[in-house]
């Protein structure tokens, strides 16, 4: 009987707020290690945590974007656990009244797309960060990432696949982005992906044993630990032996997971509804207005292009794989008027610069005004493409202005027909044979002369207007 | 209610404390004190009342997102048993193959 590999994900993301969740300390990467801290986020007694607003706003858009039922009435709990980056010795979560429960996101994989089911989302604030001695038996604490506030948000086990798990990772991160609740950064920690895996008899329905994978580094490494790790069980289960319930850790470089611990169970961490913080109402009225602020998820605007643009998916896509990109596409084509010479230059020309460059799409800094000038001045025949692809090298580097720049170094096409005639009979003048050679049928002979009064314009004549005026002249 | 020594080792497990035999003595009848004390709390009428719910009387308290100082750091630091430069020192607790 074959087998099938069963998988769910818990990804969590930092929010970027200014502030922590329960504290004004500053929420913010890359400070001196203890300077963000305060008496309520390194719990010290007597210490009253007061919930930030914001989390609740950027928890709610997150629910609503991944269709999730909104919870009336909401409170957070207490998880107890001791370990040197946790102070208060409990973090503050939510167990039995998650915020967001019951959402799903659709994701594209090679036989259609697939519904995965969001099982809910919950906030909680982050531990601080521990920093072993790699030699020495001590360990450094810096408390500045506790109560940094994060999103819980765990799927349903519904990936049979490892490329549908990066699928929905992906889909995940681009609209958490497009909400702009997270830079989602996994390099900084600000995203971060623990695995379950458990394998079953293919179409049994049944529930194998999951263990867990904590922290995998990237995407394909989630993919790739999701095969392996089915693969042991597998081999565990055929040759008569159980699957432990366990944390395991993945590793990338090794391709092999390892054991960490045997899980514990939910009561190991005694939760209890946290007595300090107020109980949370949500009215229909609140939810129904955040929804209308809702921005326009990529999923949506690749079929708008699409649709309305005509553009092709595979541009469609590339537009949408970040909200400064779409912003910039949005506004450049609402200039200009022409979606897929924006969509052109964008995916292009601008893609190539960004990747020789190392620009990332949040720090693109380009004017979609200068944009939709430089396409009116292509698509108007007053600058050529080659020009064209000067001008937004300057663009992009110097935030030049199209019009200065091409004035100034004279780039625009010679587009006055006296200059162009005039031109075009000194080229006739000078080259009698291929004149002759034209006029007795060798066709060949107009390439040539055209590229001779190009070289004379500098590469500027405007194409239609020389071979207009160059075949009047041998007519005649 | 009574520690026996199943329930001890989970205890240990769970805390990360190793105890000899004698504080394994001394705390199965210390704790078994403190557990008697508690389990008067199971004479209470909470039929009604659910595990889950919030002792909160008040609802939707909220702070702004706005950047206060942050006070008392050095404080804080100072409550530390060890240090290193700005880093709270503490013994390495790490879990096999957990280096990372
Ligand atoms: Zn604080």
């Amino acid at each position: 009987m074959s087998w099938e590999i069963v998988a769910g994900v818990e990804v969590h993301v930092e929010l970027s707020t200014n502030t922590k969740i329960f504290c004004g300390c500053a929420n913010a990467f890359g400070a001196e290690p203890n300077t963000l801290i305060c008496p309520v986020c390194t719990g010290m007694p007597g210490a009253l945590p007061v919930l930030n607003r914001r989390v609740v706003e950027y928890a709610l858009r997150a629910g609503l974007a991944l269709d999730c039922d909104i919870a009336r009435r909401t409170t957070f709990d207490r998880k107890n656990y001791f370990y040197p980056d946790l102070p208060k010795a409990y973090q503050i979560s939510q167990l039995h009244l998650p915020i967001c429960q019951n959402g799903w996101l659709e994701i594209e994989t090679p036989t259609g797309s697939k519904r995965i089911g969001i099982r809910q989302i919950h906030m909680e604030e982050d531990a601080g960060k521990l920093i072993h001695h790699p030699t020495r038996p001590c360990t450094l604490v810096d408390y500045n990432r506790c109560g940094v506030p994060l999103l819980e948000i765990v799927s349903q086990p519904d990936f049979t696949a490892a490329h549908e798990v990066i699928a929905y990772l992906k889909s995940l991160r681009e609209i958490l982005l497009f909400l702009g609740v997270s830079d989602c950064k996994m390099q900084e920690g600000s995203l971060r992906v623990d695995l379950n895996v458990s394998v079953r008899h293919k179409g049994s329905g049944e529930q194998g044993i999951p263990t867990e994978m904590k922290n995998i580094s990237s995407f394909q490494a989630v993919g790739r630990a999701m095969v392996w790790e089915g693969a042991r069980q597998i081999q565990l289960l055929e040759s008569g032996e159980e699957v432990l319930r366990e944390t395991r850790r993945w590793d990338d470089g090794k391709n092999q997971g390892f054991v960490l611990r045997s899980k514990g169970g939910a009561e190991d961490y005694r939760y209890l509804p946290d007595p300090d913080l107020p109980i949370l109402e949500i009215t229909q009225e609140q939810v129904e207005q955040l929804r209308s602020t809702l921005p326009e998820l990529p999923r949506n605007k690749r079929a708008r292009y699409q649709r309305e643009m005509g553009l092709s998916p595979q541009d469609a896509r590339t537009l949408t794989a970040s909200r400064e990109v779409a912003a910039l596409f949005e506004k450049t084509t609402a200039l200009c008027q022409n979606p897929q010479e924006a969509a052109n230059l964008i995916v292009g020309d601008l893609a190539r610069l960004c990747t020789e460059t190392a620009t990332l799409p949040e720090d693109l800094q380009v004017d979609a005004a200068k944009l939709a000038a430089l396409i009116v001045m292509i698509r108007s025949g007053k600058i050529n493409r080659t020009v064209g692809k000067e001008v937004l090298e300057q663009i992009f580097f110097h935030d030049a202005d199209p019009a200065v720049y091409v004035a100034q170094k004279g780039l625009a096409m010679v587009d006055d027909p006296a200059l162009v005639e005039a031109a075009v009979r000194q080229v006739v003048e000078a080259n009698p044979k291929s004149v002759s050679d034209y006029q007795n049928g060798k066709k060949k002979a107009f390439g040539y002369l055209v590229g001779q009064v190009m070289r004379s314009l500098k590469g500027k004549g405007d194409p239609a207007l020389v071979n207009g005026i160059l075949r009047e002249l041998l007519e005649e | 209610m009574k520690i026996d020594a199943a329930l001890l080792e989970r205890l240990q497990d769970l805390s990360r404390i190793r105890l000899s035999e004698q504080e394994r003595k001394d705390f199965q009848a210390g704790a078994a004190l403190i557990l008697d004390e508690i389990s008067r709390l199971s004479h209470l009428e909470l039929e009604e009342v659910s595990g889950r719910s919030s002792p909160s009387r008040c609802v939707n308290v909220f702070r702004e997102d706005t950047v206060e100082p942050s006070t008392d750091q050095d404080a804080i630091l100072a409550q530390a048993p060890d240090r290193e430069g700005r880093y709270i020192r503490v013994f390495k607790t790490v879990e096999q193959g957990d280096e990372a």
